[in-house]
């Protein structure tokens, strides 16, 4: 079963950025996760998570940016492998053009 | 390396044989926004990549793409296992059969065959990484005619799932694009050996 | 709990399915301890799941898995066929 986020659930201390050397010498990067004010209706069992950075900081010209995701809820496994996807906010049916569906020739 | 596991990523049973859509569906096999051209192009451009995280994501969404490839596969084998000669002809698939009869054989929806010609693997980090991200746009864009064009819905719910695969690559190689953007764009210290002589 | 060889395989694909998107989102989110620790769960849930799959029905992973005599890897239905696959109730077009 998927674990729910408590309320008392603390994130232990991690460096940052972190020292395994691994990760040396290309710098992990780190984007900003500004502080946002919600103004969300509840997102299932995480209300008040707003899914993505909603504000972009230091942008260049002649550049393309896609803002980060980020986790709240999920879908429940089949539910997620019948849509295509676990995350909600990434979630984009496509019904088709003119669908007209036609039920089986035959069994 | 690879590790081969014996089932689809997405279920495939497709119970009415439909030449006409296998000729179609085939073009995401074998075609120029398929998904052997996804994989060859994420596969390929991984050794050349910068920052463990968009090796990461090259490495792990190439090898989505191989089994992506082998739904698309598994529906073309399914669509045309039990058709007649009859229905081949008439779904414009005597062409194709011609050269091999039921077999899976990568080429577009007019029957050209692939080519690396398909794909760009620049070297350039950003280069590569606008490109996956249009690839996974292209491809997106191909399921959604297939599926206006398909009426089964046991051809349906793969396409689907395939389609919404492809919105969440984009977003996985945008993020990997910023991440990269922000490693070149920082300042690097570099290990200037000390010149002989010196004390 | 005994499932039938479907839903031991649909449950299978979900949770397996539930780990490749959790991968990709922690190859971009590494520092994500949320998502790493479903991540984590969900492995053990799949890893369950496999160990009964593979005692009732063969080895699933090429390499890894053990048979039983003789090689049960070869077996039929492979993945492509028709018989293979289960049904997976979806939206209705």
């Amino acid at each position: 079963m998927i674990p729910k986020k408590g309320p008392e659930a603390k994130m232990p201390e991690r460096p940052f950025p972190p020292s395994d050397s691994y990760m040396m010498p290309e710098r992990f990067f780190m984007p900003e996760m500004p502080f946002m004010q919600p103004v969300m209706p509840d997102h299932g069992c995480y209300p008040h998570c707003i899914p993505q950075e909603m504000v972009l900081t230091n942008i260049k010209l002649a550049r393309a940016y896609v803002p980060f995701q980020k986790l709240c809820d999920t879908y429940s496994p089949v539910e997620a492998l019948v849509k295509g996807t676990i995350f909600p906010e990434l979630f984009s049916p496509y019904e088709g053009e003119n669908k007209k569906c036609r039920p089986p020739k035959y069994e | 390396m690879w590790v081969y596991e014996k089932k689809l990523e997405f279920p495939v049973k497709i119970k009415n044989p439909d030449p006409r859509m296998a000729k179609l569906i085939i073009t995401q096999y074998g075609g120029p926004d398929g998904e052997l051209a996804a994989s060859l192009r994420y596969l390929s451009q991984r050794f050349s990549m910068v920052t463990p995280q968009a090796k990461a994501i090259l490495n792990d969404i190439g090898t989505e793409e191989l089994a992506h490839l082998e739904i698309i596969g598994s529906m073309v084998h399914q669509l045309t296992k039990d058709a007649t000669i009859d229905e081949i002809d008439k779904g414009t698939l005597a062409p194709y059969f011609a050269d091999h009869d039921r077999a899976v054989y990568p080429v577009n929806a007019s029957g050209v065959p692939f080519t690396a010609a398909y794909i760009q693997s620049k070297g350039d980090p950003i280069t590569d990484l606008h490109e996956d991200m249009a690839a996974e746009q292209k491809a997106r864009s191909t399921y959604e005619y297939l599926i206006s064009l398909a009426d089964d819905p046991d051809v349906i719910q793969p396409l689907k799932f395939l389609r919404e695969r492809e919105v969440v690559h984009f977003q996985r190689f945008g993020e990997a694009l910023r991440i990269v953007q922000d490693y070149l764009d920082s300042p690097k210290v570099f290990e200037v050996k000390k010149p002989e002589g010196m004390k | 709990m005994d499932m039938n060889r479907d839903e031991l395989l649909k449950h299978i694909s979900a949770i397996d399915f539930v780990l490749v998107d959790l991968q990709l989102y922690l190859d971009t989110h590494p520092c994500d301890y949320d998502a790493l620790m479903r991540y984590n769960a969900a492995a053990m849930q799949s890893r369950m799941l496999r160990n009964q799959y593979e005692r009732l029905y063969g080895p699933l992973v090429s390499f890894r898995s053990t048979s039983c005599y003789p090689w049960q890897w070869i077996n039929n239905p492979w993945p492509w066929s028709r018989e293979f696959n289960f049904e997976l109730a979806g939206e209705e077009c």
